[in-house]
């Protein structure tokens, strides 16, 4: 029985003399949806590669599914176990959708039928069915985030990291993505998701991790949050930025 | 309300516009020089002035070439440097134009066009950055040089060479600009755009060949021409030499000498001959008379024959030259890219032909630049032509809903077949098959890599020429060397892709860093699926040189097993050269596009090592070469056939047990690579 999904110690990473995440504590339990969140720029993205093993860290431990991810051997364990809709996704330009789906099934050694049967179901169900003769190459922004949501769950992981799956995907598409995450969820597997989309993470997400700057500044669960107002007020609150605080450009009034 | 602002004229607006974007490259590339290390600093610091220098160094070889030049030939000759250089010029260029062919809008429209630029305004930026290129300028630098040098020399006539120069300058980078919008509307689909990979290298073939198949068809015309005339000669002479003469010996004897030299006319052009015969004619008789007066004896009579000849010869090669000189003449004024020398030589003698070659390069490039410019438009404004509107049409009833229903009757079909990408291939593991099957589609779909891939092929069909006048000794192991130093040469060329072959898949590279396999799985899978591309064009590299040579069936099928034996080692090098040392490459296009010189340095160093492996290969060969001609009695043991078989199992051998250490070394730097081949370029 594996304790944890996800436990980093210490974990930093710094970009010449910028520090990107700095002595990052995160700890997610099997089961839970996580939800981290934070504004642009703060580290999310970062965390998420060398939780994945993209990145290396400059200090600091990570641990997935009880592998090490800073052992080559360990991490292709976690590997095997995890699906991942990287920043900048990872498509090759001058595959079909499907041919995409095959190899990765293919890596993870699953049987062609069962390759073909569930990359049908996922095509069809994300409404890709008609593109499958398009090349990635020619795929619009969203059918890029939607085919890499798909090579994620094919294997069927037990831990998944998103960052930012709903950004640039279509209101149908997103109600059924969010259905299928929460059903997941709901069988016992874990999902790390990044989202500037609050409602989305305040109705998916059962805890929650705020990033500023690079340093983790709340860690908590939702029913927790809850107690203290809404997910919106708590995220304002903790990255010090205040709702009566209008806006204002001067000269943009002018006319 | 701010003041509505001045209206600008075309030009100054043009003008700022142009200055802001200059201003935005420059900006561009002293931030990538920032952000590489202190090395590529130093080495990009290093080029750029290297390449300011060469520049100043061209201008001045360009006008001491031109002060001199003019001194050393004659005048009528001087305009053949022009064709040279014209003619290297655009060799030159057509192989930039075709590496960099997907990448035809230097500041794309899409990123300026929302901004408050005018479309005339937007296609003059583009336009005239696209005249920023190393070899255009370095023409420019050398060209402006000679034309310095030559005034000096010539007289201040040749200050009006510029003229034309530049009148060619504009054509050329018109009808380019054109052809590279012209491929970029093409290759918007992508099934026309394989048809245009493909046809590049081809056309680049052919118009290289071009030139020595004009010279082999006059040639043939000369022979043919002359052997008909000494045909007619040998009849007259005959009839001459049936009329009764004093001295029937020595009409023999001047009868021979007259035949030979029509045999050695024979594949000589026909100008020279007249002036040949007669003066031929002249000396024989001479000759003749002397012996007839016995002023001249046997011994003499041959020395005077051999000079005879030497100026004979002498007169020959001056007549092909003013043969051959006549014919550039010809083309300079009926081909266009040689009009530019045609001016030239105008403009020296003092004839009008100037006026309407310039004219009519002038024509070309405003009528190419217009017909760009409206078409340019067009696309913008989404009104396509016919033809492309059909491409459009053709795609849109795939992607039209009411087709789904065929389609998913092709989907339910295509359950049944086994795609490509889902074959398991023979003695490897079903991860490698998945990573073999899915470069071999990918990689023959990127046009940009398939060209690499055919560029190698090229190699044999350019050297034609050359090969035509190589006249081998006949020994079998020479020949199959040359087999196996050309397919060398090919794999060479192939080093730039495989040494870099992770940059092709670029965010697709993050799929193998994030995908569970033993990494020296990877790496076997890549290299297998190159593995028929190399092998075929070793094979047809073999079988070329083969018949063109004539080659002994067992050194034949030697080289073929030896070309084939370099590959393994071929393989670990590009691994080690596309896991150490790669560098980012903007997608469609196989040239580097940042200025961080280190790994390209690095990697042209590592492919250095290709010439020990081709030598190593190359033992067996030498081998058997050295025991057939110390011991006479192996010839007839194929020496080098049989040490071939065990040196390519060797070769194997040593693959499989460096492989996993090169699965180690990609697993350590897997990261880095990542960052590097993702990193993003402009
Ligand atoms: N490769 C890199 N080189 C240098 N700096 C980097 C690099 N990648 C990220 N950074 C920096 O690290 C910080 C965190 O970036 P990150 O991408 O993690 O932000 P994010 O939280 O994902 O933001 P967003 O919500 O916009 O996606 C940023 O300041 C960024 O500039
Ligand atoms: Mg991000």
């Amino acid at each position: 029985m594996i304790p944890t999904a996800i436990e980093t110690h210490q974990l930093t990473r710094v970009f010449g003399n910028q520090t990107a995440v700095d002595s990052v504590d995160l700890k997610v339990a099997c089961g839970t949806f996580y939800g981290f969140l934070g504004q642009n720029g703060a580290g999310k993205s970062t965390t998420i590669k060398m939780l994945t093993g993209l990145l290396s860290p400059t200090a600091g431990t990570v641990s997935v599914l009880g592998c090490n991810m800073l052992d080559h051997t360990q991490s292709l364990e976690a590997k095997k176990q995890i699906g991942v809709i990287p920043e900048n996704l990872a498509l090759f330009d001058n595959l079909t959708a499907i041919e995409y789906l095959i190899f990765i099934g293919r890596i993870h050694g699953l049987e062609r039928e069962t390759i073909r049967d569930r990359s049908d179901e996922m095509l069809h169900l994300l409404s890709l069915e008609r593109e499958t003769k398009k090349l990635v190459l020619e795929y619009s922004h969203g059918m890029r985030k939607k085919l890499s949501l798909a090579a994620a769950l094919l294997p069927n992981p037990k831990l998944l990291f998103l960052d930012e799956p709903f950004e640039g995907v279509d209101a149908v598409a997103s109600v059924t993505i969010r259905d299928l995450l929460s059903s997941f969820v709901a069988k016992g597997s874990t999902v790390f998701l990044t989202s500037h989309v609050l409602e989305i993470v305040e109705r998916l997400c059962t805890h929650v991790g705020i990033i500023q700057s690079g340093k983790l500044i709340h860690q908590s669960s939702m029913d927790e949050l809850h107690q203290s107002g809404t997910l919106e007020q708590c995220f304002l609150q903790a990255t010090g930025a205040y709702k009566n605080q209008v806006a204002k450009l001067e000269w943009l009034e002018q006319k | 309300m701010s003041p509505p602002q001045p209206p600008k004229t075309f030009l100054s607006g043009t003008f700022t516009h142009f200055q802001t974007f200059v201003w935005l490259r420059w900006r561009i590339r002293i931030n990538q020089l920032r952000s590489s290390s202190g090395i590529g600093k130093a080495l990009s610091a290093i080029l750029l002035v290297s390449f300011a220098m060469s520049c100043v160094v061209l201008l001045v070889a360009g006008s001491v070439m031109g002060i001199v030049l003019p001194r050393l030939v004659p005048r009528e000759y001087y305009f053949l440097f022009w064709d040279a250089l014209i003619s290297l010029f655009c060799f030159i260029w057509m192989i930039f134009v075709a590496t960099d062919v997907q990448r035809t809008d230097a500041i794309t429209f899409d990123r300026i066009l929302h901004l408050p630029v005018a479309f005339s305004q937007a296609f003059a930026i583009n336009y005239l950055s696209s005249l920023i290129n190393l070899p255009l300028i370095s023409l420019c630098a050398y060209s402006f040089g000679f034309i310095l040098g030559s005034s000096f020399s010539i007289g201040p006539i040749a200050l009006l060479f510029t003229v034309p120069f530049v009148v060619f300058l504009i054509a050329i980078t018109a009808l380019t600009y054109q052809l590279q919008g012209w491929l970029a509307a093409l290759m918007a689909n992508p099934k026309r755009r394989q048809l245009v990979m493909i046809a590049i290298p081809l056309c680049i073939i052919f118009a290289s060949q071009l030139p020595s198949f004009f010279a082999l068809r006059f040639a043939n015309e000369d022979a043919k021409r002359n052997r008909r005339e000494h045909e007619n000669r040998v009849a007259e002479t005959t009839r001459a030499s049936e009329q009764p003469t004093a001295n029937p010996p020595v009409v023999a004897t001047t009868e021979k000498s007259a035949s030979e030299k029509a045999d050695e006319l024979s594949v000589k052009p026909d100008i020279a001959k007249d002036a040949i015969d007669h003066d031929a004619k002249e000396r024989v008789d001479i000759v003749d008379a002397d012996l007839r007066s016995g002023e001249v004896d046997s011994e003499q009579l041959t020395a005077i024959q051999q000079a005879e000849k030497k100026v004979v010869r002498e007169r020959e090669r001056a007549a092909v030259t003013a043969l051959w000189v006549g014919r550039l003449h010809q083309a300079n004024l009926l081909f266009p890219p040689l009009w530019i020398a045609g001016c030239v030589e105008s403009i020296l003698a003092g004839t009008f032909h100037v006026l309407w070659l310039t004219g009519a390069m002038a024509l070309i490039a405003f009528i190419s630049l217009r017909r760009n410019y409206r078409q340019t438009l067009r696309y913008y404004k989404g009104e396509t032509d016919s033809r492309a509107a059909s491409i459009y049409r053709l795609n849109s009833t795939a992607a039209d809903p009411r087709a789904s229903g065929a389609i998913e009757a092709t989907a339910k079909s295509g359950r049944q077949r086994l795609l490509l990408v889902e074959r398991k291939f023979p003695m490897v593991s079903e991860e490698t098959s998945a990573i073999i099957a899915m470069t071999l589609k990918s990689m023959t779909r990127a046009p940009e890599v398939k060209l690499y891939l055919l560029l190698p092929l090229l190699v044999p069909f350019i050297l034609f020429g050359i090969l035509q006048s190589w006249k081998l000794p006949e020994i079998d192991e020479l020949k199959a060397a040359i087999v196996i130093g050309f397919s060398a040469c090919c794999l060479f060329i192939t080093s730039g892709l495989l040494g870099n072959v992770f940059a092709y898949d670029r965010a697709g590279f993050r799929a193998f860093v994030l995908s569970p396999i033993r990494r020296d799985r990877i790496l076997l899978g890549r290299n297998l699926a190159t593995f028929p591309f190399l092998f075929l064009q070793t094979l047809l590299m073999a079988l070329a040189i083969g018949l063109f040579f004539g080659i002994s069936f067992d050194k034949f099928l030697c080289a073929v097993i030896l070309s084939a034996s370099i590959l393994p080692p071929f393989s670990l090098l590009t691994n080690v050269m596309a896991i150490l040392t790669p560098f980012p490459l903007a997608a469609g296009s196989i040239q580097p596009k940042q200025f961080n010189l280190v790994p390209i340095f690095c990697s042209f160093a590592l492919s250095m090592l290709m010439p020990v492996m081709t030598g190593i290969v190359l033992l067996p060969l030498g081998l058997e070469w050295i025991l057939d001609r110390f011991f006479k009695n192996t010839a007839f043991v194929p020496i080098a056939l049989l040490l071939s078989v065990p040196w390519l199992i060797g070769f194997l051998f040593l693959y499989r047990w460096l492989l996993p250490w090169e699965g180690k070394l990609l697993a350590s730097r897997e990261k880095e690579l990542l960052r590097i081949v993702t990193s993003k370029i402009e």
